[in-house]
């Protein structure tokens, strides 16, 4: 009895509640946006809104910040002006997250001739991080919902995902506009003791560089990233006619050691095994040994400006032919004629 | 699964659907699993290990009711031989090897030590008391042995507390574990309070803070003020996590219509060590005093014996929280200012009006921060390094220390950080309250005041989060 007596009052203040916090959430967003406090949501209406302003785009670039120089190598590859590719990538937008920006695309109508998006291994070795749940969060139409839920069922600790799927939704907030953090807290506090200068005589001993983005690919959990580049090339084969899977390099397993090595050939390996499943599908293997070398990059996943130079003319030049536009101004079927 | 992270979110979102439609027994049997389900996901190996221990003191239980004359404490040394050896071997094995081997290098034989690279079990300490608890009362004939299986594994493995606590006395916890599986849910909804106080306390101030504490594991560099100033960081960082993290397990165990013990009640207030330790870890404390300190004679035997009693007592209760030298010094400490508080207790006369009463809290606040320090520092060197400071052998250097920080530009983070001791020492002092009674009183707000204030507690909870926030302190223990 206590309980059927209580409970729809404690409903009423839980939704009230509810509604505080989302009046927060969107107060914050808004600030958010309107200082450039948030990074990582305020990347999420960029790429959308890019696409929304070059209508007469027939190519699309997702992916995140590793896939940043394929527009121009396609336009380069293919002889296409500006306007016909729209660079849609994403920083920290991993294969989930292109996954829903593709459905999210595809549910404001357009519809491409191909569709671009590169990984790397350390892709795979990435732990789970509020912002990036934020994102496809986000961009995912709520009624592709489940599209998400198949891919977190293969995490480690899906609970962890349908959290911040749930929190997102409940909160606005969740994930972190960082306003507060970036704003309030940096410019009013100053520094935050974080560097531990702030208790030392003298300055502390500076600490061997630590090596950002290290993966080992072979024990990371590639059967949730795997799921979710499926989920990826699914959601891109239904927004482009062709989709292009740029498997590219990262610095730790460019190194010329047989571990190295034998990353990458396992990473190209089941990649191509992922084709199979696809119609529609090319892959386009960067692994070559002129770009699998450690120089050639500016931190653990990121190409340097070398490194783009020498992977941006590889990438023109292994692009498959293009397929032409029917005559009527639609798209031609998959598989078109070469021009 | 911590409670701060989103799994455990999703986690309770399932429970409580799934737990609202269940009935009776069934309705145990959830709770069970999803118990298991929770331990579990910090390492399923050690599931074995909390089962292994919920049959053990079942069938102990059972097997002291039968039992008659020498035969009961056979059983009952089966009971502490199975619990406290688990224990000493999960956590103190390689403390006890390493600290052995070190003392025959100094006598100068030098013995090769095997590498023991055991992982603790989460949650073992706190769960071994809880079960030594039951079988020691069936023992002493203060307890009727618990007949349902199930009940037990609840008593035991009950997810709100399992990790760290509230340490649960069979006689209150027992009972209310049965009426799970017998008596419709009567949930208290003010846990929804006590759970939105507890994550702020966590995420916000807990995690907030906790770099600031940091200069007590190098005091060699630091400046003395900031020693000072660390040391009060650490004192409250330890004070928000823990009893964030009891706030939130009293408040889930609220939503499942389970009433457990206060923790903490305003611990800072306390103007003396027996005070305190009535206010801090309000749980451990009472069982020290129940199942260590009375059994080894109390304060029966004179008062020598009482001061044995009491030093023993806080040194094993500094050696559970971990095995370490400097965990024995800070239960040591403690052992000390009780024995000093007793030895002087109607000896000195210490002002008594209203007005001394926050003196004598802030004095002992310091005596207190000064223990913290031994807790926090690593080493036992870090510990006299630290003391030597605190104690102003260096002089404060309080000057020096704040143009350092003006140049740095974290003279202003400083401030606001210490402004916020003074206010969270201030309330403790004027209002000793426990967090059960606050939420109780905001939960009789009305409805919006109410949403606006939980609201805003988790709003700032979430956005405040930092991006890799540390764990809950005690579930190291």
């Amino acid at each position: 009895m206590a309980v059927s007596c209580k409970l729809p009052r404690v409903l009423l203040g839980v939704l009230l509640g509810l509604g505080v916090l989302v009046a927060f959430g969107l107060l914050d967003r808004a600030i958010g946006r309107f200082e450039g406090g948030g990074p990582y949501r305020q990347e999420i209406p960029r790429p959308v809104a890019a696409v929304r302003r070059a209508p007469s785009a027939r190519h699309v670039v997702l992916g995140c910040s590793t896939s940043n120089w394929f527009a121009g190598a396609l336009r380069r590859g293919w002889r296409l002006g500006k306007e016909d590719v729209v660079d849609a990538h994403m920083s920290d937008c991993l294969q989930a997250c292109t996954m829903a920006e593709a459905r999210h695309l595809a549910a404001l109508g357009r519809h491409f001739q191909t569709a671009t998006f590169g990984v790397n291994a350390f892709e795979y070795c990435e732990a789970y991080r509020e912002r990036r749940s934020m994102q496809e969060v986000e961009l995912m139409p709520l009624e592709r919902s489940l599209d998400l839920a198949r891919v977190y069922w293969h995490a480690g600790d899906p609970l962890r995902y349908a959290g911040g799927w749930l929190l997102n939704h409940a909160s606005v907030v969740y994930g972190n506009t960082m306003w507060m953090q970036h704003h309030v807290r940096k410019l009013w506090f100053g520094n935050e003791g974080l560097d531990g200068r702030w208790f030392r005589r003298e300055a502390p001993p500076a600490r061997p560089r630590k090596e950002a983005f290290r993966c080992d690919y072979a024990g990371a959990d590639r059967d949730f990233g795997m799921a979710a580049t499926r989920g990826a090339l699914r959601a891109l084969e239904a927004l482009a006619d062709r989709v292009q899977l740029v498997v590219l390099p990262d610095k730790q397993n460019s190194a010329n050691t047989e571990e190295a090595r034998l990353a990458r050939a396992l990473f190209a390996e089941e990649h191509r095994g992922l084709l199979a499943e696809f119609e529609r599908v090319e892959l386009i293997d960067l692994l070559d040994p002129a770009l699998t070398k450690p120089e050639l990059f500016r931190d653990g996943a990121h190409l340097s400006q070398k490194g783009i130079k020498l992977a941006s003319s590889s990438l023109a030049k292994r692009l498959p032919r293009l397929p032409e536009l029917a005559r009527t101004g639609e798209l031609a079927p998959p598989g078109g004629s070469p021009p | 699964m911590s409670f701060t992270t989103s799994s455990f979110f999703a986690f309770c979102i399932l429970f409580f659907s799934g737990y609202a439609l269940l009935r009776g027994r069934a309705r145990g049997v959830f709770l069970l699993l999803a118990s298991c389900y929770f331990y579990g996901s910090w390492d399923v190996r050690f599931l074995a290990l909390l089962l292994a221990s919920v049959l053990v003191d079942f069938s102990v239980g059972l097997a002291l009711a039968r039992a008659q004359g020498p035969r009961r404490r056979l059983v009952l040394a089966i009971s502490l031989a199975f619990n406290l050896g688990v224990l000493g071997f999960f956590k103190y094995a390689g403390f006890f090897v390493e600290s052995a081997a070190e003392l025959l290098a100094r006598l100068g034989w030098s013995v090769p030590t095997p590498a023991l690279d055991i992982v603790l079990p989460v949650g073992i300490s706190f769960y071994t008391f809880q079960t030594l608890a039951y079988t020691v009362d069936v023992y002493r004939g203060r307890l009727e042995p618990c007949r349902d299986l199930l009940d037990f594994a609840l008593y035991v493995m009950f997810f709100p507390q399992l990790v760290a606590g509230p340490i649960e006395r069979p006689e209150r916890l027992l009972p209310q574990m049965a009426a799970v599986s017998r008596q419709p849910w009567r949930p208290n909804w003010s846990g929804i309070a006590l759970i939105a106080i507890g994550l702020f306390k966590k995420i916000v101030l807990a995690d907030g803070v906790h770099a600031y504490a940091n200069p007590l594991s190098s005091p060699g560099s630091a400046y003395p003020a900031a020693l000072w100033f660390a040391t009060y960081a650490f004192a409250f960082q330890i004070y928000w996590d823990f009893s964030g993290y009891s706030d939130i397990a009293i408040g889930l165990a609220r939503l499942l219509g389970v009433e457990l013990m206060t923790n903490f009640r305003a611990p800072y207030a306390a103007t003396g060590p027996s005070d305190f330790w009535r206010r801090w870890h309000i749980s451990l404390s009472e069982w020290l005093r129940d199942y260590l300190y009375v059994p080894l004679g109390g304060n029966r035997d004179g008062a020598w014996r009482t001061y044995r009693n009491l030093f023993l007592t806080m040194l094993i209760g500094g050696l559970w929280h971990g095995a370490a030298w400097h965990f024995v010094l800070w239960g040591a400490f403690h052992g000390l200012l009780l024995i000093v508080a007793r030895a002087v207790s109607g000896r000195i006369p210490l002002p008594s009006p209203r007005w001394a009463r926050p003196l004598r809290a802030l004095a002992f606040f310091h005596l207190t921060c000064l223990a913290w320090a031994l807790f926090r520092a690593p080493t036992l060197e870090a510990c006299a390094l630290a003391f030597r400071k605190l104690l102003l052998f260096d002089g404060l250097e309080l000057g020096p220390w704040l143009t350092h920080l003006a140049e740095l530009r974290e003279l202003r983070t400083i401030a606001a950080w210490f402004i916020a001791f003074v206010a969270a020492w201030l309330l403790q002092v004027l209002r000793p309250e426990s967090s059960k009674e606050l939420a109780e009183r905001l939960w009789r707000w009305p409805a919006l005041p109410r949403a606006l204030a939980l609201a805003s507690l988790a709003y700032l909870a979430m956005l405040l989060a930092p991006l890799d926030p540390p764990d809950f302190i005690y579930f190291r223990f």
